[in-house]
């Protein structure tokens, strides 16, 4: 038996009042209405005023189908065919290529460029697995993954069948299918994604392929060349 | 009954003095402060130093969850004002008043010392940093963590001379999904906010995967939170704004973004308003102006052997030469320049380099180091009094009786 003695336990029973009783007295400002009472005086590298700043400028995106400047190149130095059935959509901050298939265009393809390794491959493709519910490979496995073609070069490729969790999604969609690849050059990464309900997925495969086998670079004011 | 009631008091006055003074307290509150130290450590590799800081040691109560099971702990803030009064109530009460002992006196000064300046540290420090080029000059500080939304009246050429600010500590508490109104006599609208993110990205509507969005698009663009960064500097801020004109009720939706180009635009009669989000601005007293950034690195290796910032420091129209390397702050009015980073990376011999400076505005900047000077100075004494004793007893016992 432990004796606790009468100072011990006075001790431990004022630690403890205070313990419960912060939480009341922490409690920070309250109420959803509020003046605002602070001013500043702006100087000159605060004067960032634009009239007539559209969104995409205000957020430091190109507006669609704006050359880059100073120069008569297009700005996205990558060009691809579209498989017959697909259609393309404008591309976006991160996608290069963003193209749907499918009936109601249920399956997405798209083509996306990052600066250096994008995180990796290995960490890449096991990501992709995490997507889908499916455990990471390790480095071998990932290693006799077979390959495809992808700017002439052989990549890994990657199919994976689960539940797909779309990045940022709380809930799963069932029965889907991913297939991969990535590309990884000295200043930057490459990555097809193809993901779908699997029935969809599985009728465009051969598109895939497709459509990989036609990404080529056609050059770029910025060098973006490998 | 009277009587009774009076002594119950007493007896409760008497306990708690006994409590507060007690080595058991404090016992406990090291022990405590000891398992709060390991398990803020090892939640730095999940949340970063930023979250884990203020969650584990600037509160008054922490759940850390080991594994699934939830740990409820005293924050550091708590455990540090028990101590804080163990320490000061043990000294004014309970330690022998021996004036001719006053080493222990004195180390115990230098101690509470110590946790005072922890305190004013936590309550009126501020830490920003300040980035310029080489032969750039300023004298603003951001904040590393903290972002304000800023109304400004448009004036002629575009430009505005003063912002309504409402700071961070307004609505950086707020949920996704909350809702928090502000207004000002001299606004003709009220700001609602709906929502703050600490973490975010704009993107284009259609970016992500079906199913991911998880914020309404505006303009073509919707804002997705992002979980906080380890690194909180690197959090970008965003929230959705919905300007509500008080005349006439009219609602105009907007995205703030911490690294938005410019601000959102709003017309009220012949009045133009801008709303920005931007990081927390405030002035030194004096202008810094980088003539050059020098960095070495040790031969063959890209392990940095110094950092060094010529600066110009202008005050009142007196100049003053000074070098600001990695070990070598400016210290000047309160103010610290500690050398923090520079850039661009992989910066080769031609490019324009900036320097990164991490200013800190603490009045207890100093305290620690005279604190360990105090407790330094009354341990040398007490331990030198008491090694004098002991010399002056061996003595006494050498003689002969």
């Amino acid at each position: 038996m432990i004796k606790i003695s009468r100072e011990a336990r006075g001790a431990l029973f004022f630690l403890l009042c205070l313990i419960l009783g912060m939480p009341a007295v922490s409690c920070g400002p309250s109420g959803s209405r509020r003046e605002i009472v602070q001013r500043r005086a702006l100087s000159e590298s605060d004067q960032l005023i634009k009239p007539d700043a559209t969104s995409a400028e205000r957020f430091g995106f190109r507006p669609a189908g704006q050359s880059s400047p100073g120069g008569s190149r297009p700005q996205n130095p990558f060009r691809w065919d579209t498989p017959g059935q697909w259609s393309e959509s404008p591309p976006t901050s991160m996608r290069v290529a963003n193209l749907t298939f499918g009936e109601s265009g249920e399956g997405e393809c798209y083509l996306t460029a990052m600066p250096g390794d994008g995180g990796g491959v290995e960490a890449n493709l096991n990501r992709w697995r995490t997507q889908m519910g499916q455990p990471p490979l390790s480095e071998t496995e990932i290693e006799k993954l077979p390959r495809k073609t992808l700017l002439m070069q052989p990549v890994p490729f990657i199919e994976i069948d689960g539940d797909f969790t779309p990045m940022g999604a709380s809930e799963a969609l069932k029965d889907y299918r991913m297939l991969g690849v990535i590309l990884s050059f000295d200043r930057f990464t490459l990555f097809v994604k193809m993901v779908g309900p699997r029935d969809v997925v599985e009728s465009e495969e051969e598109n895939f392929d497709t459509f990989c086998r036609s990404v080529r670079i056609v050059g770029t004011d910025d060098g973006a060349n490998p | 009954m009277m009587k009774e009631t009076d002594l119950s008091v007493r007896s409760l006055r008497a306990l708690f003095v006994k409590v507060i003074t007690s080595y058991g307290l404090v016992a406990i509150v090291l022990t405590l402060m000891l398992i709060l130290v390991l398990f803020g450590t090892l939640e730095q590799t999940e949340r970063g130093l930023y979250d884990v800081q203020r969650a584990y040691f600037n509160s008054f109560f922490v759940v850390h969850h080991l594994g699934p099971v939830p740990i409820p702990l005293p924050g550091g803030y708590l455990l540090m004002s028990i101590l804080f009064f163990n320490l000061l109530a043990g000294a004014i009460i309970k330690a022998r008043k021996d004036w001719r002992r006053p080493g222990m006196l004195i180390a115990h000064s230098g101690i509470l010392f110590l946790l005072l300046g922890g305190f004013v540290t936590y309550y009126f420090s501020t830490s920003g940093n300040m980035a310029l080029h080489e032969k750039e000059s300023s004298d603003e500080v951001l904040s590393y963590y903290d972002w304000q939304i800023e109304v400004a009246k448009v004036g002629p050429e575009n430009r505005a001379e003063e912002a309504l600010v409402i700071p961070s500590a307004d609505f950086k508490d707020m949920e996704q999904d909350e809702q928090r109104i502000f207004y000002s006599e001299e606004l003709p609208f009220e700001i609602v906010v709906n929502g703050f993110a600490r973490n975010s990205q704009v993107l284009q509507e259609g970016a992500l995967e079906k199913g991911a969005v998880r914020s309404k698009p505006v303009d073509g663009f919707f804002l997705q939170p992002l979980p906080p960064e380890n690194e909180a500097e690197r959090n970008i801020a965003g929230a959705y704004v919905v300007l509500k004109e008080k005349a006439s009720g009219t609602e105009h939706e907007a995205i703030l973004w911490g690294v938005e180009q410019h601000p959102y635009l709003l017309s009220v009669g012949d009045e133009r308003w801008a709303v920005h989000l931007a990081r927390e601005k405030w002035k030194v007293p004096f202008e810094v102006h980088l003539d050059d950034f020098t960095a070495e690195w040790h031969p063959g290796t890209r392990i940095p052997r110094v950092f060094a910032s010529d600066i110009t420091k202008t005050e009142n129209g007196i100049e003053e030469k000074i070098k600001i390397s990695m070990n070598e702050p400016l210290r000047h009015r309160g103010y610290t320049f500690f050398q923090a980073s520079w850039g661009p990376e992989g910066a080769g011999p031609n490019d324009r380099l900036f320097s990164v400076f991490a200013v800190v505005k603490n009045p207890a900047d100093q305290w620690p180091m005279w604190s360990c000077w105090i407790v330094g100075i009354g341990l040398l004494i007490h331990f030198l009094q008491k090694l004098l004793g002991y010399l002056k007893n061996s003595r006494k016992l050498r003689q002969p009786a």
